[in-house]
């Protein structure tokens, strides 16, 4: 179960169950699977994603950013998003 | 850089960025401590993932739902009374004994190694599962080099049609062995090898995991596996293979 820091109500995914995790990743479209576990488990840069499964760079973005956000969506569906929309441009 | 520049940042690939746009995010991240968190916890995930994807144990569901799948497809819908049920327990209980006595009375026979290998071949070679792999014919020879595994035994192992299509290296049963997967256009097998010091040279066996075909060598210098949908009699040829070249 993903736990929440007593003082920040922010999830923190240190402690969620292998099983909730196992079963998140399997519930991603073969696609969002793919890019996610060639990124983030196998290490690939998104540019070397785009080669391995010959799709735009940009679509590989889109999938990764896709699967994550869904991943969070399914360990945690009430996590916090950041509502600061415009910050200040530096 | 504003907060919606870096959440796509975070959710992207943070990695790949130059000098430049790396500077204005950590200048960001210093003063916004929701982009900051957001960033810690997209860490905590990624780092949680690897941890529970790369550790991943021996799993025979997917071999088991295939032998399943394989067993309704050819047999006609049947009606299970008491008595068959019975049966069938009874029948299941004595082949788990007779899987039981085998493992555990047989020494010296790769059971773990020969499950292993079935288990990766189902998964990355049947089923495409993303693994980082070799192609490049050097870069496989210099794997096979790094790992004292005789290169030009491997072009030997290419049945007829066959050539050499990918490496890499993987455990099984908590070894490091050299996966190389040979191609027709149409099917694949698998060939796993590893260094044995302590090879005698007399172990040689058979098996069927499921709809795989495995067979195992272990030679005076190495042992080898060979797991092969397409018949127990190809798997066996190149076990014996492996006896002559390595």
């Amino acid at each position: 179960m993903v736990r929440l820091k007593a003082e920040s109500q922010a999830p923190t995914y240190e402690f969620a169950d292998a099983v909730e995790i196992r079963e998140a990743v399997d519930n991603l479209t073969l696609e969002h699977r793919t890019v996610l576990l060639l990124a983030v488990v196998e290490g690939f840069t998104c540019q070397e994603v785009a080669e391995i499964v010959t799709a735009p760079i940009g679509t590989v973005m889109s999938r990764l950013s896709r699967a994550r956000s869904a991943l969070r969506n399914q360990l945690f569906p009430a996590a916090p998003q950041c509502t600061q929309a415009k910050g200040e441009a530096l | 850089m504003n907060c919606q520049e870096v959440q796509r940042l975070v959710m992207y690939d943070s990695a790949g960025l130059d000098a430049v746009r790396a500077s204005a995010l950590r200048a960001h991240l210093e003063t916004c401590s929701a982009c900051r968190e957001q960033l810690q916890q997209q860490r905590e995930l990624d780092h949680r993932l690897r941890a529970v994807l790369l550790a991943e144990t021996l799993d025979t569901s997917e071999i088991e739902h295939r032998v399943r799948e394989n067993i309704r497809s050819n047999s006609p819908p049947i009606t299970f009374s008491r008595t068959v049920l019975r049966f069938a327990a009874v029948a299941a209980a004595v082949l788990l004994a007779a899987v039981a006595a085998w493992r555990y009375w047989s020494p010296g026979q790769p059971v773990q190694i020969c499950a292993d290998a079935a288990h990766d071949h189902l998964r990355e070679v049947v089923g495409k599962e993303p693994r980082r792999w070799v192609s490049e014919r050097p870069a496989i020879d210099a794997l096979a080099d790094r790992m004292m595994i005789s290169v030009s035994a491997l072009s030997r192992f290419a049945a007829p049609g066959y050539h050499l299509e990918r490496a890499r290296v993987c455990r099984l049963d908590r070894q490091l062995f050299l996966h190389l997967v040979y191609s027709n256009g149409a099917r694949e097998f698998s060939l796993f090898l590893r260094p044995e010091r302590s090879g005698n040279g007399a172990g040689f066996y058979a098996a069927n995991f499921g709809q795989e075909h495995i067979a195992s060598v272990l030679t005076n210098r190495t042992r080898a596996v060979i797991v092969s949908e397409e018949s127990a009699q190809l798997a066996a040829k190149l076990a014996r293979m492996a006896e002559r070249v390595l």
